[in-house]
């Protein structure tokens, strides 16, 4: 575009602007936005229009205020409030023309005391006042908004800068007031850590974290033992339970829970059936205990077992440091798996020596119990399902087209 | 996965289940707030919403609007944001007062925290949803998007696209941290890489929609099961990469490796793969018509 183009069209948008008061008036204002806020002791219509026109008209326990102005004071639920409710709730859905037209259409009840009736008056006024260049035939539809200058240089910067900068401003306000915000929280939390710091001392969070960190890798040895214990006696039957928990761990965990739920209606159901038969009796004292050491005997060969597919997918994972890890050996398997499966304990326990660390340390925690309860539910329900390592259970297979199928265990395969 | 911020999710909520009956035993100040704007110019915007717990409902709206809200909150302890600021929407409740109270906002009558929201289908925006325990319903059918991020605790959340999203989005994002969660119709949503993150709970993904390109769909899932429902002429690829998972329905497909293959996979107009990272649960995958 040449430059006396521009010359002429910017002449132009300049003195479009200089007939733009003297035409405002005239055109028919729009609502921009609608605003309804009604509750126990608030009913608030907040109205923004073209050419920055507003309304704010409020009732709040009592106190009228029009455009931010007190127009008076009236008692709770007198019937100029009931009446402004009234029109509220039923231009809620409303936008544009017939909103206006229903605000200018209402009117206050009559017989209305004469301080109560001047208020009235005024919000009547303030509708008048603000809607009445609306077009009440406008109905709110869609919006095509296609705007291209053709022009040079910053010309349309120059232009669009102002409400830009108006958003930045706002938007640099909101941030400021964010930061300011969080950092008061943070000074806050700091306060209560301190305070919990003190309480404790560090010194004491040292050594409890330490002997917690000892008590830890001591259960580790002590399963780990008991683990290579069971691979040692019973290879087979943990190969089993450790298959079926790794093919079928939703079934083995649905199977856990169950079974956990039934211990103790089982224990004592077994201890009245013994009961009640007379050759029973000493059966029954001997049960009282022989029940739970045997539960936790289960409990204890479905965690090691869960362990050791822990271990045996750590040692396939593919990682540099998991060369070291003998898959082929069993009690390997199981001391990596534990490792593992009480990873969140051990790097809680760390993790509490240092100061400010309780929140972190309560979200190890959180995980460290979930992964503990979901692995034993598993190892225990994988226990049952195969009758302590007796019977497979599970069992895939891939036929000659490569179509992948389930046998034996899965719900479609039967 | 992001199991930290899930974790804290899930901290959060279950203090919010605990308490949430003390919420229900007191008198609650409730307020109602209706709000709209009207559409005056068709630029795009970042949208986003957040809001505590209650009822949310997301919506399409052709009457001219920019958006509609109907908010209903506990006026002592929240209040309504409603800001657009250039080409930024923000909407929500923000927290004016300490305390539990006031959370879920329940009155005698059952009814709750409620978000309904209409948002135009004119303009193109980018979507961001934070929203914490409750119920969700979100149509996002005919909305212009072009990202979506849609973050929640524990909640039950059901999102659908129900007619084609007319924009593209590079990149969509569910995070989820305890909930039953529900997305239909993924394939109008128009998006070529979607991420879901989830922690605990139940998931249902429908594949159905018209998919407009091929997709990358990632499922992090913590602890919980996954249902994929599979539109049969979709080209459906499952990489499997998990742990403890079981996997049921996939006599259909053909296995290769730690992948299994629809059997149009090379035919399909449109091809879907699914990433699957998942750590303990199961995983269902359904043919449907």
């Amino acid at each position: 575009m040449n430059r006396s183009r521009v010359q002429i069209g910017l002449f132009a948008i300049g003195f479009g602007f200089l007939l733009l008061p003297l035409t405002l008036p005239a055109q028919a204002r729009q609502i921009i936005t609608k605003q309804i806020t009604l509750g126990n002791s608030v009913a608030e219509l907040s109205l923004e229009l073209t050419g920055d026109g507003r309304l704010d008209v409020t009732f709040d326990d009592g106190v009228v205020q029009v455009d931010g102005q007190v127009a008076g004071r009236i008692d709770p639920g007198d019937r100029l409030e009931v009446a402004w409710r009234l029109l509220l709730e039923g231009v809620v859905t409303l936008e544009d023309g017939p909103l206006a037209e229903r605000l200018l259409a209402w009117s206050a009840p009559e017989g209305l005391a004469a301080e109560v009736d001047s208020i009235a008056q005024e919000i009547e006024q303030a509708l008048q006042g603000a809607l009445e260049s609306v077009d009440t035939q406008a109905r709110t539809e869609r919006v095509e908004v296609s705007v291209s200058i053709e022009t040079e240089g910053d010309v349309v910067g120059l232009l669009e800068r102002t409400p830009e900068q108006e958003a930045e401003i706002r938007n640099r306000i909101r941030v400021e007031l964010r930061e300011e915000i969080r950092a008061e929280i943070q000074e806050e939390i700091n306060r209560i850590a301190r305070r919990g710091g003190d309480f404790l001392g560090v010194g004491g969070n040292v050594f409890s974290g330490l002997f917690s960190l000892i008590g830890k890798l001591l259960l580790i040895a002590v399963l780990g033992l008991m683990g290579g214990v069971l691979v040692r006696f019973g290879g087979g039957h943990v190969d089993t339970i450790a298959e079926t928990a790794l093919r079928s761990p939703g079934r083995s965990a649905l199977v856990g829970i169950a079974g956990t739920l039934l211990l103790m209606p089982v224990w004592l159901l077994g201890f009245v059936g013994l009961l009640i038969s007379i050759i029973g009796i000493p059966l029954a004292i001997a049960w009282l205990p022989l029940f739970w050491l045997l539960v936790s005997m289960a409990f204890i060969t479905g965690f090691v077992s869960v362990a050791r597919s822990a271990g045996e997918w750590v040692a396939d994972s593919g990682f540099q440091w998991t060369n070291r890890i003998q898959k082929s050996n069993a009690i390997h398997t199981v001391f990596v798996g534990l490792f593992v499966l009480l990873l969140a304990f051990l790097v809680a326990d760390v993790i509490s020596i240092l100061p400010f660390s309780a929140p972190l340390t309560g979200v190890l925690i959180f995980t460290g119990c979930v992964v503990t309860v979901a692995a034993s539910q598993i190892g225990f329900g994988a226990v049952l399902l195969t009758r302590a390592g007796r019977r497979r259970e599970s069992r895939y297979t891939q036929n000659d087209t490569g179509v992948a199928d389930q046998q034996a265990d899965s719900p479609e395969g039967g | 996965m992001k199991m930290g911020r899930v974790l804290v999710l899930l901290g959060v909520n279950a203090l919010v289940a605990i308490l949430s009956p003390l919420d229900a035993a007191i008198v609650q100040n409730s307020q109602t707030v209706t709000t709209s704007h009207k559409l005056e110019d068709t630029d795009e915007k970042r949208v986003s919403i957040e809001f505590g717990a209650g009822r949310l409902v997301i919506r399409p709206t052709d009457e001219g609007l920019l958006y509609r809200l109907r908010l209903r909150y506990n006026e002592d302890y929240f209040e309504p944001v409603t800001d657009l600021s250039g080409n930024r929407l923000h909407l929500g409740v923000e927290r004016i007062r300490k305390g539990f109270r006031g959370i879920f906002n329940w009155n005698p009558s059952g009814e709750g925290n409620e978000f309904d929201l209409e948002l135009t289908r004119e303009v193109p925006m980018d979507l961001h949803v934070n929203f914490g325990a409750g119920s969700a319903e979100l149509d996002l059918g005919g909305l212009a998007l072009t990202g979506l991020e849609f973050n929640t605790g524990a909640s039950k959340s059901r999102i659908k696209v129900s007619a084609p999203n007319s924009a593209q989005i590079s990149k969509a994002q569910f995070n989820v941290g305890a909930a039953d969660f529900q997305l239909e119709q993924l394939g109008s949503l128009n998006a070529e890489d979607i991420e879901i993150n989830a922690g605990v709970g139940s998931l249902e993904i429908s594949l159905d929609g018209s998919w407009q390109r091929d997709a990358l769909i990632s499922i992090h899932m913590g602890i919980g099961s996954l249902e994929l429902h599979v539109p049969e002429d979709l080209g459906f690829q499952l990489r499997k990469n998990s742990f403890l998972t079981s996997l049921d329905g996939v006599r259909n497909l053909v296995k290769e490796g730690n992948a299994y293959y629809s059997l149009n996979w090379d035919e399909a107009d449109r091809n879907v793969t699914v990433d699957l990272d998942g750590a303990l649960g199961s995983v269902t995958v359904q043919l449907i018509r």
